[in-house]
């Protein structure tokens, strides 16, 4: 590269900074056209292009040693031109993925063609990153530092940039510093490579000005539906990490969740606060406290009927409905938790009045917090928790929620609450109520776990009632009276809600009201109760198991080996039960493994015949594969180790990525180009690092509960500091292998970076299927075994190379037959599956 | 179709006959003609579908109509459901909100001549208060709520159907019957019949 050391290293830092902030802008996009589960699936494509990077280069590469900056320029201008381009598509493309269960056939050429489309910049920016490193041995230290680097702040400056710029903003800023990459290299060569560069910038530009403001959103989304009432009428809208709020009002917009079929009661006149499209909460325009009154006729408003005037905590407040039933109810000191500081500014702000400046009412106190950290470090004790607010109707039903994580819907989450209770509190959760029952059933069993843990007898602690639309749990850490369970009988029977348990309840009490085949809650609740609960939840249809912050997924309750019976009950009604988000998860690791041999190895073997009667290729294969799946199943698992940490999985995506690649620069970009003894090295860090990996596993939980009460910002960097061994070590291992391997042939390269990159893939996809089987801890070992094994490997091959004497400059010119591209930024780009 | 919806179990020869009559493909858009008589829900736009034929059937055959009945359809969608519904009586009335889709049904339904079938533009919310009440009533339950004026257009020993879950994966339906004497209940029924005990199904065999 004729280039300065400096200008491409700025060239490669900006690529590597587009890179990133594309790809969480491309998760964004698909979040807020139809919902998270696309978005493994898409990653999973994109980390391919990467892959496939590697192989193209290695086809192609002595063309472009011949002029490697030129390559580097052009690459990142087309990357610049792509990425808007992309952008387009996923933001345009006619896909109904709320169909995928009922017709594939339908909808299969447009996933392939979406999938298509992403995969193109994720190419063009891998092989840009790829000829970097093919540049001379002395410079490569500092090209991989400026990779890993840029991705790394690509990481943190994405988030950033989420709070002033809406998605065509982001897009211009990844296409924006693509392009300055390329002018960077290209602006002194010469007219030709001038008008290159202009004719980018306008196509670019052009690109950019013609995508729409805001995504097309699903036309099954609640904001879409909303947007068809007539006059309806957009009053504020916020954006920013957390998401898109948009508040929408027209007359034909109805919106009381689960209302009693009794309820004559009138309600105000409301909008809708709608986040990312779909969640939804009412902002009503209570003037008076009687206004509320007909928020006494949900199955929430249960725990009033048992304690008068209490101190009330309300987890996830939105618009502040629950905070009116509070008020309703003469609460002296109500305390809104809401974790997004937009919607805290829309109440107190442009929406105060029309909300009957609930926010700012003296009794009610507004914190901004995630509720995990709120109630780890508060010490206010409450008469009654009301948690959580209800989902997306439409995406809970359907099961789009399904290989989503949640910390809130734990059994440490429901300790935790209970922790926050007054000696005869009363924690009050929601659900909607499924035919047949899943959630509500869960969510009980779980409450019976968590006061088992505390000693306590659950069965005279809970109750749970249900209306046609709702289920609601009380838990207690005192026994309910006679007293209230009559007072719960009376609260029930007026409004038409069903008993479903009460410890004195006679089964003839059950299934009066709304009426199902059986009194299944009931029956249900008394399995869970007594001798039959583990019966019930092994023979139960879905998975209704207590969920932990291990295996943190409360809304995945579909069962393959229940998959049969379901087809055969239900027949063509079947797919309606089919869990969309879990399949589309298994789908994009099937994907993932077919693309990988189609894409990345067929040409190798086409192309070289393999690395066959090589010794010790295999052990060296291994060690890459090795490598690869521990990178990313560390990478994941703090992912969603921190999300419980930082309180948010966008801070914790960004945290982490940031962490674990900045630090992986740093540790790569302190190897020397040729060191000897690289497989010992290797192998001894290798061993080293899986020794510390345990390390963490055992006390890392332990360590950051002691920091948890701390602000963010202090969190943010005590979790950087967390990573930063892990992430150093891990960064010299990639080199290190490499230059072994290089060392014994050069034929091995393109293969050691096939198989990391496939091994990434895979396992970027198959650690969420894991850990919903085993769980995060066990998931985690998987790393530690993986590193162990990597060192293992190298242990016996360094040995054995060292006596062979065999040794050549690392990447010497002319000797590298692949290009190691962008490996840490592959690592990055797939821990952002879990971003979502 | 019709054996489809036959082997779910759903005999009642009227509403088979009914379904039988009523071309789906003429309410079927037109990419989606060569699925018309699959046993799927079919996007018609707007964010809205034609319901899965056996979910039709069965909301029909919930309803219990007469030759006569007066009945409310909220959510008039394609016209679909309508055009079944007057197989029963020629009394029906239905509301769609969004324009474009009212207008399309209305001129749909005339063209295929169910002429006596009242397509109106409008709130479902607030029900057709000039005609209440309705011996039968179904009604597209978007977000967990039923309109407390549909409830009172009801009438005495009338019933009302709700497909539960969101329009392009029904669930299961909702059944609201009011007495002679105004008390409201409700049931919830599964499409067919669903035990959700593997052991306990594998028992029954």
């Amino acid at each position: 590269m004729t280039t300065s050391p400096l200008r491409a290293r700025a060239a490669i830092f900006l690529v590597a900074l587009a890179v990133i902030v594309f790809e969480l802008t491309l998760i964004r996009i698909l979040a807020l056209r139809w919902w998270h589960h696309l978005a493994h699936m898409v990653i999973g494509v994109a980390l391919l292009g990467f892959g496939v990077s590697g192989t193209f280069l290695a086809t192609v590469r002595r063309k472009v040693e011949r002029d490697v900056s030129g390559w580097l320029a052009y690459l990142s201008l087309g990357l610049a031109c792509s990425v808007p381009l992309t952008a387009l598509v996923a933001e345009r493309l006619p896909l109904e993925v709320a169909f995928l269960a009922w017709s594939l056939r339908g909808e299969l050429w447009r996933i392939g063609l979406l999938e298509a489309a992403l995969f193109v910049p994720f190419l063009v920016g891998g092989c840009a990153l790829g000829v970097a490193l093919l540049d001379s041995p002395e410079r490569l230290g500092g090209h991989y530092a400026a990779n890993l680097v840029g991705s790394g702040l690509g990481a943190v400056a994405a988030v950033a940039l989420m709070w002033p710029l809406d998605e065509r903003g982001l897009v211009a800023v990844s296409a924006g510093c693509a392009w300055l990459a390329g002018a960077l290299l290209h602006a002194r060569d010469g007219a030709a490579r001038l008008i290159s560069i202009a004719g980018t910038a306008i196509a670019t530009a052009l690109l950019i000005f013609t995508l729409p403001s805001e995504p097309a959103l699903s036309p099954y989304k609640m904001l879409a539906q909303a947007r068809l009432a007539p006059g309806i009428r957009t009053l504020a809208r916020a954006r920013g990490p957390l998401g898109h709020i948009e508040v929408v009002a027209a007359p034909a917009l109805h919106y009381a969740p689960g209302l009693s079929l009794r309820c004559t009661v009138p309600i105000p006149p409301h909008a809708l606060m709608i986040l990312n499209g779909d969640q939804t909460s009412a902002i009503y325009d209570a003037r008076e406290r009687a206004d509320w009154a007909f928020m006494d006729w949900t199955t929430s408003a249960a725990a009033y009927a048992l304690r008068r005037r209490p101190s009330v905590l309300v987890i996830g407040a939105g618009g502040g409905a629950d905070v009116g039933l509070a008020l309703l109810h003469d609460s002296p000191r109500v305390v809104a938790l809401e974790m997004n500081p937009q919607v805290i500014a829309l109440m107190r702000g442009p929406l105060a009045s029309r909300g009957g400046n609930i926010y700012k009412r003296p009794e009610v106190e507004v914190v901004a917090r995630e509720a995990r950290g709120y109630l780890a470090h508060g010490r206010d004790r409450f008469d009654v928790i009301q948690f959580p607010p209800l989902d997306a109707f439409g995406a809970s039903g359907a099961g789009l929620l399904g290989a989503q994580e949640s910390y809130l819907y734990t059994v440490e989450s429901i300790e935790a609450m209970l922790d926050r209770l007054t000696s005869d509190g009363v924690l009050s959760m929601t659900r909607w109520a499924k035919t047949p029952p899943r959630d509500e059933l869960r969510l009980f069993g779980m409450a019976i776990e968590a006061l088992r843990h505390r000693r306590l007898d659950p069965s005279p602690r809970l109750a749970m009632i249900r209306s046609w639309a709702t289920v609601t749990i009380l838990v207690s850490p005192r026994e309910f009276t006679p007293a209230e369970r009559k007072a719960l009988r009376g609260f029930c029977r007026s409004r038409g809600f069903d008993l479903c348990w009460l410890s004195d309840m006679r089964p003839d009490e059950a299934n009066w009201f709304h009426v199902l085949e059986r009194p299944y809650y009931f029956d249900a609740a008394r399995a869970l109760l007594g001798t039959h609960e583990a019966n019930l939840i092994r023979d139960y249809l879905f998975d209704i198991s207590p969920v932990t912050d291990d295996r943190p997924y409360f809304f995945h309750s579909f069962r393959w080996r229940a998959w049969t019976h379901i087809r055969r009950q239900l027949a063509g009604q079947a797919p309606a039960f089919l869990e969309v988000g879990y399949v589309l998860l298994l789908a994009a690791l099937l994907q993932a493994a077919v693309l990988s041999v189609c894409l990345i190895f067929a040409p190798l073997i086409l192309r070289r015949g393999g690395a066959r009667g090589m010794p010790h290729a295999g052990r060296w294969l291994g060690y890459f594969a090795a490598i690869g799946v521990g990178f990313m199943v560390l990478e994941i698992g703090f992912i969603q180790r921190l999300i419980l940490y930082l309180a948010h999985p966008t801070y914790a995506a960004a945290a982490s990525i940031a962490g674990f690649l900045v630090f992986a620069g740093v540790g790569s970009g302190t190897l020397r180009a040729g060191s000897s003894h690289a497989g010992r090295r290797a192998s001894v860090t290798a061993i080293g690092l899986a020794g510390l990996a345990l390390v963490y596993l055992m006390g890392l939980d332990r360590w950051l509960a002691i920091t948890q009460g701390m602000a963010l910002p202090w969190r943010m960097l005590i979790a950087l500091a967390t990573i930063a061994p892990l992430g150093f070590l891990m960064g010299r291992l990639f080199p290190l292998g490499l230059d072994e391997v290089e060392r014994m042939g050069p034929s091995l390269v393109p293969w050691a970076w096939a198989v990391n990159g496939s091994a990434s893939v895979i396992a970027t996809l198959a650690t969420p299927l894991v850990a919903m089987r085993i769980g995060f801890a066990n998931t985690m070992m998987i790393a530690v075994a993986a590193y162990f094994l990597a060192g293992l490997a190298g242990r016996t091959r360094s040995s054995r190379a060292a006596q062979a004497g065999c040794g050549r400059e690392r990447f010497a010119p002319g000797s590298v037959e692949a290009c190691p591209s962008g490996w840490g930024v592959r690592g990055q780009l797939a821990s952002e599956v879990r971003e979502g | 179709m019709v054996r489809v919806i036959r082997d779910y179990g759903l005999v009642d020869a009227s509403v088979l006959r009914a379904m039988a009559a009523v071309p789906r493909h003429a309410f079927v858009p037109r990419r989606q003609q060569s699925e018309a008589y699959d046993d799927t829900p079919l996007p018609i736009g707007y964010g809205q579908t034609i319901s899965q034929p056996y979910i039709v059937a069965e909301m029909t055959r919930q309803l219990r109509l007469k030759p006569g009945d007066k009945v409310l359809e909220v959510g008039t969608g394609s016209g679909y459901q309508a055009a079944v519904l007057t197989e029963f009586t020629p009394n029906v009335f239905t509301i769609e909100i969004i324009e474009p889709l009212a207008t399309a049904a209305m001129e749909r339904l005339r063209r295929l001549g169910y002429t006596t079938v009242r397509v109106r533009h409008g709130d479902g919310y607030n029900g057709w208060p000039e005609e209440a009440p309705f011996d039968g009533i179904i009604v597209t339950c978007a977000v967990g709520q039923i309109p407390p004026p549909l409830v009172e257009q009801l009438a005495p020993g009338g019933r009302m159907v709700i497909p539960v879950g969101p329009p392009y994966a029904v669930q299961s339906l909702m059944l609201v019957e009011k007495d002679a004497d105004g008390t409201v209940r409700s049931r919830s029924l599964m499409p067919v019949r669903f035990v959700p005990l593997v052991r306990e199904e594998a028992a029954a065999r």
